[in-house]
């Protein structure tokens, strides 16, 4: 755990960070493995119509329910379609629920984070207690109410997700924010009349993208998670998509006449919030050894 | 302490105020009207007006607001539109449905998580290190409504030996708290591995192993009371995590605690319901907040909090 370069302060180059990525998963097996996990899923998800033998929405009421066989690999759901087919369509939803809000949510709580940290005063007193608001709240709670308000759809769920994540990276954000801008480059850069906001993004945002990219890595699976969550109580994705979630609830009905219905998409669910995970850990282990936990 | 103690529940009372408006202003934009949920079978439009009049939904949003802060803060809630019964009541009797399940799921992952970290720390990526380093990785990565299907399958349906859903006697709260906990169990696990870790690098670890002291007493005398501070504190804020995954462990398992008023809240439109338990569920966080701070300032001498 030997500090690969830079924890916080130092502004170094970008192909810095890629080498310090590309050094950790060299050296780091569970990282690897993650990320191999992460691009088999990416391979599947985009290959889907190529590799899927069958139409994730065609009915067949033959077969309803049918229990694993060589035809059906996961055998089929309470329509007949077949489950393999369906989850793997599935994890374009799954990666895109967790890429998209992550991002947003990155974008959104790191632009809060550095007006807030860098101004101070009154501004980041307001700013710290919206964020103390939506902290404030139990994450699915409020991811609850706010698809309550909007009504459930896909588009829906990356706005509710974005809207409970952003307020965790501010925090963070802001106090690097705080103690940058007390370093000598910015105050230099103050001296000679540059304005706030090119301030903030030449100096101040460089220095915070190693840790904004770790929270990234590491809040993919979480929103994954979420939406399985969301969609599992009816609150998500809507049928006929094939959410990994929405597919288990079924799962939950059939528990005792075709438990494999309920039980595969948890399996592909664990399986990618796994290979984020392991795959995250890798990435702030290469950027940033001083954050654990 | 008493005065910190005290400043800190005062400053809770604008985020309260934040988190009401942000409940009330997202249930209040929502099409639907509360009354036609109310009476479905129920078509006279003058009666209907009535209603309306009488809930006083007629009048303008800040009105409203104004009046549920005021009512609010009297600890009415108003009136479930589904339940027909005021929510402070329903939240009341809910509560410790809640209490009991997430009380048996922390104790759970205090009880796992904790020596899981240690051992693991203790003999870093050896290979009990990094086989509960993966169960608890596991624990974090897994949807909590799949460890419910498969604990109930596999307990309830395959084994036969505890019971599928439902809430009442204690074999009740074995899987629901198992799958609560697991989760729990994975980040406390983790958190105290760095944090051990962290601590077994500062110099005083170094003085105590250099005066001849055994790894053992090294880990139990000087390393852990240290390194489970951080730990505790996630304790505390273990709340929030807790509450969200109540929510699916209750609608599983069917246990009449908060997070199932909350799904019945919004299937069904009850929008006193859904404010009151989002009240509520902010209400614990935060003093799971507070709670934690004021733990770690009381357990660590070198945090004192100012007078003023």
């Amino acid at each position: 755990m030997e500090n690969t370069g830079f924890s916080n302060g130092e502004n170094l180059p970008q192909q810095g960070i890629l080498r310090d990525i590309a050094d950790a998963y060299r050296k780091n097996r569970m990282a690897a493995a993650g990320l191999t996990i992460v691009l088999l899923l990416l391979a599947g998800a985009l290959l889907a119509p190529v590799i899927s033998p069958y139409d994730p929405y065609a009915i067949d009421f033959s077969k309803v329910a049918a229990a694993p066989s060589k035809a059906h690999w996961l055998g089929t759901d309470e329509l007949g379609r077949d489950l393999l087919t369906r989850l793997i369509y599935g994890a374009r939803i799954s990666l895109a629920i967790g890429v998209v809000p992550a991002v947003i949510a990155q974008i959104v709580g790191g632009a809060v984070g550095i007006i807030s940290g860098y101004f101070g005063g009154r501004i980041d007193y307001i700013l710290m207690r919206l964020t103390d608001v939506v902290l404030a709240f139990p994450s699915l709670l409020l991811a609850m109410a706010i698809m309550y308000t909007l009504g459930g759809s896909l588009m829906n769920l990356f706005i509710a997700l974005s809207f409970v994540g952003w307020a965790s990276t501010a925090r963070v954000v802001r106090s690097l924010a705080l103690s940058l801008r007390g370093k000598e480059y910015v105050e230099a850069a103050r001296s000679i009349g540059v304005r706030n906001a090119v301030i903030m993004a030449r100096h101040i945002l460089p220095n915070c993208v190693p840790t904004m990219i770790v929270l990234l890595t590491l809040s993919i699976p979480s929103y994954i998670l979420q939406e399985a969550g969301l969609s599992f109580l009816g609150m998500g994705a809507q049928p006929p998509t094939p959410s990994w979630g929405l597919i288990a609830i079924k799962g939950k009905e059939y528990l005792l006449s075709a438990p494999w219905i309920g039980i595969a998409p948890g399996v592909f669910i664990l399986i990618t919030a796994l290979g984020f995970n392991f795959m995250g850990d890798g990435v702030r282990d290469a950027l940033d050894p001083t954050m654990k936990g | 302490m008493g005065r910190y103690i005290l400043g800190r529940l005062l400053s809770t009372v604008p985020i309260l105020i934040g988190v009401s408006a942000l409940i009330f202003f997202l249930m209040n934009v929502v099409p639907g009207d509360p009354v036609a949920v109310m009476q479905k079978d129920f078509i006279d439009p003058d009666a209907l007006e009535r209603v309306r009049a009488e809930m006083h939904l007629d009048d303008p949003l800040p009105v409203r607001y104004a009046r549920f802060l005021r009512d609010a803060a009297h600890g009415n809630l108003g009136y479930s539109y589904k339940l027909k019964r005021p929510v402070t009541g329903i939240i009341v009797a809910a509560f410790p449905n809640t209490l009991l399940l997430a009380t048996a799921a922390a104790l759970l992952s205090w009880i796992v998580g904790i020596p899981a970290g240690l051992i693991s720390a203790v003999r870093p990526n050896s290979l009990a290190d990094n086989a509960l380093m993966g169960f608890s990785l596991t624990g974090v990565s897994m949807p909590t409504f799949w460890a419910a299907l498969v604990l109930q399958y596999t307990f309830g349906v395959v084994l036969g030996v505890l019971p599928v859903a439902g809430f009442g006697s204690w074999k009740h709260l074995i899987l629901p708290a198992v799958v609560l906990g697991w989760g729990a169990s994975g980040s406390i696990a983790r958190l105290t591995r760095s944090s051990v870790l962290e601590v077994m690098r500062l110099d005083y670890i170094r003085t105590a192993r250099a005066k001849g002291l055994g790894e053992r007493g090294v880990v139990r005398v000087h390393a852990l009371k240290n390194s489970l501070l951080p730990v505790i504190t996630i304790m505390a804020i273990q709340v929030s995590s807790l509450l969200s995954g109540a929510i699916v462990t209750e609608s599983v398992f069917g246990i009449p605690g908060i997070g199932r008023l909350a799904i019945t809240a919004i299937n069904n439109r009850d929008m006193p319901l859904l404010q009151g338990t989002a009240l509520f569920g902010t209400i614990l966080v935060i003093l799971g907040n507070i709670t934690a701070d004021v733990l770690y300032a009381a357990l660590d001498p070198r945090i004192k909090y100012v007078k003023d």
